[in-house]
């Protein structure tokens, strides 16, 4: 198990009382994402929707490159999620 | 007594507390989020829905509307199945239990005030299930009548399927919308589903009587929604979002827009309109100040049972009455686009 840094949007860190950056102690990018939502159970219809992937426009960087969540992980690292630069509102409306 | 306005946008929430004819607003709160309604448990505490494009949809509570913290397990659809939960659009409480109305079209339930929730299969799985099709603002369950006096009756609105009924407590929907047309049939063809409603009223004395704006017109039912009757004597358009109705006086209210093509305000100044005898005739109640060409959404009309009226505009501004329609005036300050108003009486 590595120690790795946690960066998550400053829109889902409002929901959880503003925490922004922790920790987490995973084995590899997808047991740092699964400790995000053990952390802040909240979160995990944010970042996952009903196929266990993460969402569309939410994107997650491991060292400052794409993720794989299969890729292990060492103390130390980085595991940044974003809100992707896309989306907005929909041509639906309401 | 204070009344509370409850502003939802596609920014985050606002709270806006009358005070005679003084406001005092407060927010945003859940900044960023796109809130699209409001609700209230049977033990008093406030709750509203957020929706994203980015993110999951979820519902919070507060006991002050100021501190939100957001439930953790909202409704939501099987995992690994084909049905994606994509907004919350309405709660309604029946009974003692809370029900919540989403996209895609679904309707869930819960019996501990919110905080768990299940899907009512009677009616997400209904044999007509496969071919409902969404309109333009999706394919969505958005509102959610009860009889007062007997829950186990209620009436849901699905865009653009129609609207169900329920005898039994939600174990098994029918739908009934003879005499609507449906949206992109024949004027004379009577599909099973293909009804685009876009909002529902009831008479609290009543549950008979429904009102319906409906993407084809005005309606109105007298039999719970078996048979419906075109109402829009004094109407300039048919086309709309909200219709709503104040207690105190027993007047409906409407905001026309000029055609589903092009979605105006009749003539470019956005009027509300009212009816004083229970929709056989219209009349014009108010104009927001013009030329003005923002629209009214289905939730984004309100009253709070003192005689107080409010519709929030597309452009984020929000008029209100608080004499049953009779005189109005506009809120201080502009809002992002205003999804929904709910007024709460403190």
């Amino acid at each position: 198990m590595a120690t790795v840094a946690v960066t998550i949007p400053r829109m889902l860190a409002d929901l959880v009382g503003g925490e922004r950056r922790f920790s987490i102690e995973a084995g590899d990018v997808d047991g740092v994402l699964g400790g995000i939502v053990d952390r802040h159970p909240e979160l995990a219809v944010h970042l996952f929707d009903e196929s266990g992937e993460l969402r569309p426009h939410v994107s997650c960087f491991h060292n400052e490159a794409f993720a794989d969540r299969a890729s292990p992980v060492k103390d130390g690292d980085s595991v940044v999620v974003l809100q992707a630069v896309s989306g907005g509102i929909t041509p639906r409306g309401r | 007594m204070g009344v509370v306005l409850a502003i939802g946008t596609m920014k985050g929430a606002w709270f806006a507390h009358r005070n005679g004819s003084a406001w005092k607003t407060d927010g945003p709160s859940l900044k960023g989020w796109q809130v699209n309604t409001f609700g209230r448990r049977p033990d008093g505490t406030y709750l509203l829905t957020t929706g994203s494009s980015w993110y999951g949809a979820a519902i919070h509570r507060s006991h002050d509307l100021r501190d939100w913290s957001q439930i953790v397990a909202g409704p939501a659809y099987e995992e690994g199945g084909d049905r994606k939960l994509e907004q919350i659009w309405t709660l309604t409480e029946a009974d003692g239990s809370l029900y919540a109305g989403v996209a895609e079209a679904g309707l869930f339930r819960s019996g501990d005030l919110g905080e768990t929730w299940e899907p009512v299969p009677g009616f997400n799985d209904h044999p007509t299930r496969p071919r409902w099709e969404p309109g333009l603002g999706g394919l969505t369950a958005h509102r959610i009548l009860v009889d007062s006096r007997d829950p186990s009756r209620m009436w849901v609105g699905v865009s653009a399927v129609g609207v169900f009924a329920t005898e039994d407590g939600g174990s098994t929907w029918e739908l009934r919308n003879r005499g609507i047309p449906a949206a992109g049939s024949p004027e004379d063809a009577e599909p099973d589903v293909g009804y685009c409603v876009h909002c529902l009223v009831a008479d609290p004395d009543d549950a008979e009587t429904i009102w319906r704006q409906d993407h084809m017109g005005v309606f109105r039912t007298s039999d719970g929604a078996r048979t419906w009757e075109r109402i829009e004597d004094g109407l300039p358009a048919g086309f709309g979002f909200p219709i709503g109705r104040d207690p105190v006086s027993g007047r409906l209210f409407l905001v026309p827009l000029e055609s589903d093509e092009a979605r105006l305000p009749v003539g470019g100044r956005l009027g509300v309109y009212t009816s004083d005898d229970r929709g056989d005739s219209w009349r014009l109640a108010g104009r927001l100040d013009g030329p003005g060409y923002d629209g009214v959404l289905r939730d984004a009309m309100a009253v709070d049972g003192l005689g107080g009226v409010y519709v929030g505009t597309t452009s984020g501004r929000i008029a209100y009455s608080a004499d049953s329609g009779d005189t109005w005036a506009e809120l201080p300050g502009t809002f992002p686009r205003i999804l929904s108003v709910h007024a709460f009486v403190e």
